[in-house]
């Protein structure tokens, strides 16, 4: 276990990482309904160039910090990694987002290599898949920040015999 | 009293901490969250899958320019328009 200094700097760490890959979520949908919405060309062109760079310098490191912030938080607590169904649920949602979150970099890079190209049409520039996306990823982040808040009860198999494992280490 | 009885039978108080032993069952949330875990999980392999490598590209959802598109940013637009209306 860790000490408790510790503990709270990286359970800070965590939440500092996690709040703020939730927020840079929210500023990407706004860009997605500007994008979309925007009667000024420059604009609309501007953001879909703005994304791949900002996701790249800001949404992938968070979401990588946010993970192993969370995964070294849970290994130094009593809650574990695997004992406690929500902390399961918190890591498959944040390996599944980080995931999507690089396999759709690509998709970044192609719209701005559309938005950068001055013959293509303002039509053929807007997107509506980076709001989807976003709204997507707001709302498992949302459920992810659910979860850690309300910790719902729930051990594993594996936390509930480590669980009675330590209780009877106890008892002797 | 009553329990007091109960517990002096030993198949009673057996059963009671054979019972306290016994592993909880899994939560309805966890069987909940599992099946859209394994949908959504499921889902998302379908897509890359019938997509082809490289999975994402840009229109996959809704083409450039589609009519889907257009129909989604006009409605974004009427909606952000609204809500400019409703707070100036």
């Amino acid at each position: 276990m860790m000490r408790s200094g510790l503990r709270k700097f990286l359970l800070t760490a965590h939440v500092v990482c996690s709040v703020g890959w939730l927020g840079a979520v929210v500023a990407f949908l706004g860009l997605a309904v500007v994008g979309l919405t925007s009667p000024d060309s420059r604009l609309v062109r501007g953001t879909y160039l703005v994304m791949e760079p900002t996701a790249r310098l800001v949404l992938v490191p968070l979401a990588f910090a946010s993970l192993l912030t969370g995964i070294v938080q849970s290994l130094g607590t009593a809650w574990g990694l695997f004992r406690h169904y929500w902390v399961v649920f918190k890591l498959v949602i944040a390996v599944f987002a980080t995931i999507v979150l690089l396999t759709y970099m690509g998709t970044f890079r192609a719209m701005a290599g559309v938005a950068a190209d001055p013959a293509a049409d303002l039509d053929v520039v807007r997107n509506a898949s980076p709001l989807l996306h976003a709204a997507l990823a707001l709302l498992v982040l949302l459920v992810a920040t659910v979860l850690a808040v309300y910790k719902p009860a729930g051990p594993t198999p594996y936390g509930w015999r480590s669980q009675q494992e330590r209780r009877e280490a106890v008892q002797q | 009293m009553a329990d007091a009885n109960l517990h002096d039978d030993p198949e009673v108080a057996g059963r009671v901490e054979a019972d306290r032993e016994a592993m909880p069952r899994t939560p309805r949330w966890v069987k909940v969250f599992g099946i859209i875990a394994i949908v959504v999980v499921l889902l998302f392999i379908i897509l890359m899958l019938t997509r082809g490598p490289g999975g994402h590209g840009p229109g996959r959802h809704f083409g450039s320019g589609s009519s889907n598109s257009e129909q989604l940013r006009a409605g974004i637009a009427h909606a952000y328009g609204s809500a400019v209306g409703v707070c100036g």
